[in-house]
């Protein structure tokens, strides 16, 4: 112990852990982490942003925007096309039915409609008894047709 | 922090034969200040690198623009600034409540970041700094930190030069009181 004005002085007072000068090296300091007030950057981390990383992100940026717009412009294409075919196409007028069309549908066995169903569809000008077949016509047909043997014919 | 011959600089960056590698000089020489100047409004390292990046696109893109009404710099300064403080509006609107409750997180969370090795007293400084409204919190930044001048901020922040004089030293008055406050407790 010295005395130094009287004040006993312990040189070895403060002790440090073993080895801790030897751990203490430059590359701990200046190179693992830059320090700002409290604040530290992962290592090499200036040395790697270069324009290169700077063009890439540009890049993934714009096939983003491109990516965004397609599946938006596509959309509102698709509702475009579907408005114009509902417009234009929806309204059918019965004139362009062709009748064969419906007389096929009708003769279809899945189509069956009873009597009534039938008396329903005809309107008065149907059932107009003049407009039928008369029992001339039959005669005249029958007569045209020569092979037809009239007197074992019956006519009902 | 200018560039020698900044004019004819400029001109090399917005020539489409020799706008690379002036752009590769524009990054190497403003990257660290940039990052730092993001970093102390953002405070989080991925953020201020996502930050840091969209700043040198908007650059790249919009030099082209570029009138040379002010100093390349605090114009590059100009973009960072707006593009941190925009993230960091965008991350309150998606995460938070507000601005405020986001910050207060984030500061909250300083000491769990793998980026901050702040002892207790940086670690209170960056509380105190985050209760600041925005512009004393930017003019402290850059004055204080990054010793810019009071003339290259009015340019950056759009404010006159007296207003931030005047946000400053309310600033420093704020931080100053509640420093001494903590380290007469501790």
């Amino acid at each position: 112990m010295d005395y130094n004005n009287n004040i006993p002085i312990n040189k070895k007072r403060f002790i440090t852990p073993k080895g801790y000068f030897e751990s203490i090296r430059y590359e701990n300091i200046s190179e693992n982490k830059i320090k700002f007030k409290g604040f530290i950057v992962p290592k090499n981390y200036f040395i790697s942003l270069d324009k290169q990383q700077i063009f890439n992100r540009i890049y993934i940026n714009k096939i983003k925007y491109i990516k965004t717009n397609f599946y938006k412009v596509a959309s509102l294409a698709a509702i475009f096309i579907c408005l114009f075919y509902i417009l234009n196409y929806s309204e059918l007028d019965s004139y362009d039915i062709n009748s064969n069309d419906v007389i096929n549908y009708v003769n279809e066995d899945f189509f069956i409609l009873t009597n009534s169903e039938y008396s329903e569809l005809l309107d008065s000008d149907d059932l107009n008894y003049t407009n039928l077949i008369t029992y001339g016509d039959i005669e005249n047909y029958f007569l045209e047709t020569s092979n037809i043997d009239l007197e074992n014919l019956i006519i009902e | 922090m200018q560039l020698k011959n900044e004019s004819r600089f400029i001109e090399d960056l917005k020539n489409k034969e020799t706008q690379n590698n002036a752009f590769e000089s524009l990054l190497n020489q403003y990257k660290e200040p940039l990052y730092w100047h993001i970093r102390k409004i953002v405070l989080n390292h991925d953020d201020a690198d996502d930050v840091l990046q969209n700043t040198f696109i908007k650059i790249f893109k919009g030099i082209k623009n570029f009138k040379g009404e002010s100093k390349l710099y605090t114009w590059m300064y100009r973009i960072a600034t707006n593009e941190s403080l925009n993230f960091l509006k965008l991350k309150a609107k998606k995460y938070f409540n507000s601005s405020e409750e986001m910050m207060t997180y984030i500061v909250k969370n300083l000491k769990e970041d793998p980026f901050f090795d702040g002892d207790e007293l940086q670690h209170k400084l960056q509380v105190i700094i985050s209760t600041l409204p925005q512009k004393q919190k930017l003019v402290f930044q850059m004055k204080y930190e990054q010793n810019m001048k009071f003339k290259d901020i009015s340019e950056i922040l759009g404010t006159s030069i007296g207003a931030l004089k005047a946000s400053y030293h309310i600033a420093v008055n704020k931080i100053k009181k509640e420093i001494n406050e903590i380290q007469t407790f501790l």
